[in-house]
């Protein structure tokens, strides 16, 4: 038995993820994950040989997790701290890298680095949902790090970022003055230098924490910041064009799983919608008649309740430190309501009653999702 | 009140669950030792903000109040469900398996609903 599943193991895909899963369940890593390596190069695109390097990547990152923990609470090395919070971005622990980056900014105050990575990583944060406090720490600490190195350039384009994205024109330009004192002849950073001179228009007073704020309520930056820097626009509307979005959503209406789709971007915006047009045009038609404020707004219902979704309930998940949000499901005499977390933004879908949640919000996020996937 | 919250938390395994007002006021709440009792506020708060944005929300579009709410994230799920004046609001772990549907919280949102009317009456 022995010799033959040796002889077998060496031929076939499933002798090849047999003899992977056995290394990685003695706790051989190193040797499970080049066996993982050969075996892919023999069976490309064999999806059960990527579910195995899967979980072989997933323990390699723990055991590193736990080796380089176990190193910070004996001596508290800074490279330690560093190369446990590249760990944690490559095993997208958003949430365990800013704790990290937060203990290593307090235990190496007088390094501009740690501040540089908290800023950054707060940064990120404040990206995705535009909350005050990530804004906040963001430009808290991008600011120290720039005290502490007053040579660095990433702390003031990361600066000039957030200040760009909120408007806050005084700080940003500023920041340009900054960035043409370090590397004024620098071809690359020449035209974003003027990018931000001819975006900020010269005010006396502004208030960092008023525009943050204002950023949270509407839900939407003052300006892309995408338009210049490295930053890759987030969310629906950069994993997927909106045509696809709307034809996939069309099938879902189409098949009878949903009513009404909508897809909102992260900022609000609606970005695909499918089925109960009528009535939302006729409503809108109303509006337009009236010449009501509103009628800037789409008045869909569903649309309306994904951005309420949106903006208010994926904020108080975070604050009550639940993880990132996944769904919400509304039920009523209306019929369900499903509300799903999807490529950074938000899908929501109305159907009839009875009509079960999960299913549905499987189908949605696969309307969105699986075109991300089909795409990168 | 307090012994349904308990009755429910101890049959569902439930971290906590409250009872809040239609306005986002917390009534009653039980919450278990892996949930701090400062996470009270935050819960409520978090209740009443889903609560009115949802039901804003709602009836902007023209349609009726929703019985039922599920919030699920990563490392847990919040319930609400209609209670006569007032709305049950569970929070529960990731792991478990449980919905609005489940026959203890429909149980305990009765229960809730008939104390609040024998209360207010």
């Amino acid at each position: 038995m022995g010799i033959w599943s040796g002889l077998i193991g060496g031929r076939t895909l499933d002798g090849d993820v047999e003899r992977v899963r056995r290394l990685l369940a003695s706790g051989d890593l190193e040797g499970a994950r080049k066996a993982a390596d050969k075996a892919a190069e023999k069976w490309p695109g064999a999806s059960a040989l990527r579910d195995v390097s899967a979980a072989v990547r997933r323990a390699q990152a723990h055991a590193r997790i736990q080796e380089l923990t176990a190193r910070i609470a004996a001596s508290g090395e800074a490279v330690d701290y560093d190369e446990l919070a590249s760990v944690y971005l490559s095993a997208g622990l958003r949430e365990e890298r800013l704790r990290l980056l937060e203990r290593y900014a307090a235990a190496h105050g007088n390094l501009a680095a740690p501040h540089r990575l908290l800023g950054e990583a707060a940064l990120d944060e404040f990206f995705l949902d535009f909350r005050v406090r990530d804004g906040r720490r963001a430009i808290d600490h991008l600011l120290k790090a720039g005290m502490l190195q007053a040579d660095a350039l990433e702390p003031r384009l990361l600066l000039a970022e957030v200040y760009f994205a909120i408007g806050a024109d005084r700080a940003l330009l500023g920041q340009a003055a900054a960035i043409e004192r370090l590397a004024g002849d620098d071809d690359v950073l020449k035209p974003v230098v003027a990018t931000l001179r001819a975006a900020a228009a010269p005010t006396a007073n502004e208030s960092i924490d008023a525009l943050l704020a204002k950023v949270e309520v509407a839900g939407a930056l003052a300006r892309d910041p995408s338009e210049w820097s490295s930053r890759k626009r987030q969310g629906i509307a950069a994993a997927a064009d909106g045509a696809l979005v709307t034809r996939n959503l069309a099938r879902l209406v189409r098949d009878e799983v949903a009513e009404q789709a909508v897809a909102v971007d992260r900022a609000g915006e609606v970005l695909a919608t499918a089925g109960g047009k009528a009535a939302d045009a006729a409503e809108e038609s109303e509006a337009a008649a009236e010449g009501e404020a509103k009628a800037a707004e789409p008045t869909s219902g569903l649309a309306g309740v994904a951005r309420a979704v949106a903006r208010t309930v994926r904020t108080q998940v975070r604050e009550l430190e639940m993880g990132s949000f996944r769904r919400c499901v509304v039920e009523g005499p209306f019929g369900v309501m499903v509300v799903a977390e999807a490529a950074g933004g938000v899908v929501a879908a109305r159907a009839r009653r009875g009509t079960d949640p999960h299913r549905l919000a499987e189908r949605l996020e696969t309307a969105v999702e699986g075109i991300r996937g089909r795409k990168s | 009140m307090k012994a349904i919250l308990e009755d429910l938390n101890q049959r569902l395994g439930a971290r906590g669950s409250l009872v809040v007002t239609r306005d986002g006021l917390p009534v009653c709440a039980v919450l278990g030792t892996a949930t701090p009792n400062d996470r009270l506020d935050r819960l409520a708060a978090m209740g009443a903000a889903i609560l009115s944005d949802v039901r804003r929300s709602l009836a902007a579009a023209g349609l009726d109040e929703f019985t039922q709410c599920e919030v699920a994230a990563e490392q847990g799920k919040v319930v609400l469900v209609a209670a006569g004046p007032t709305y049950l609001v569970v929070l529960v772990g990731p792991r478990i398996e449980i919905g609005p549907g489940s026959v203890e919280i429909r149980s305990a949102a009765r229960q809730i609903e008939k104390a609040a009317v024998l209360a207010t009456a």
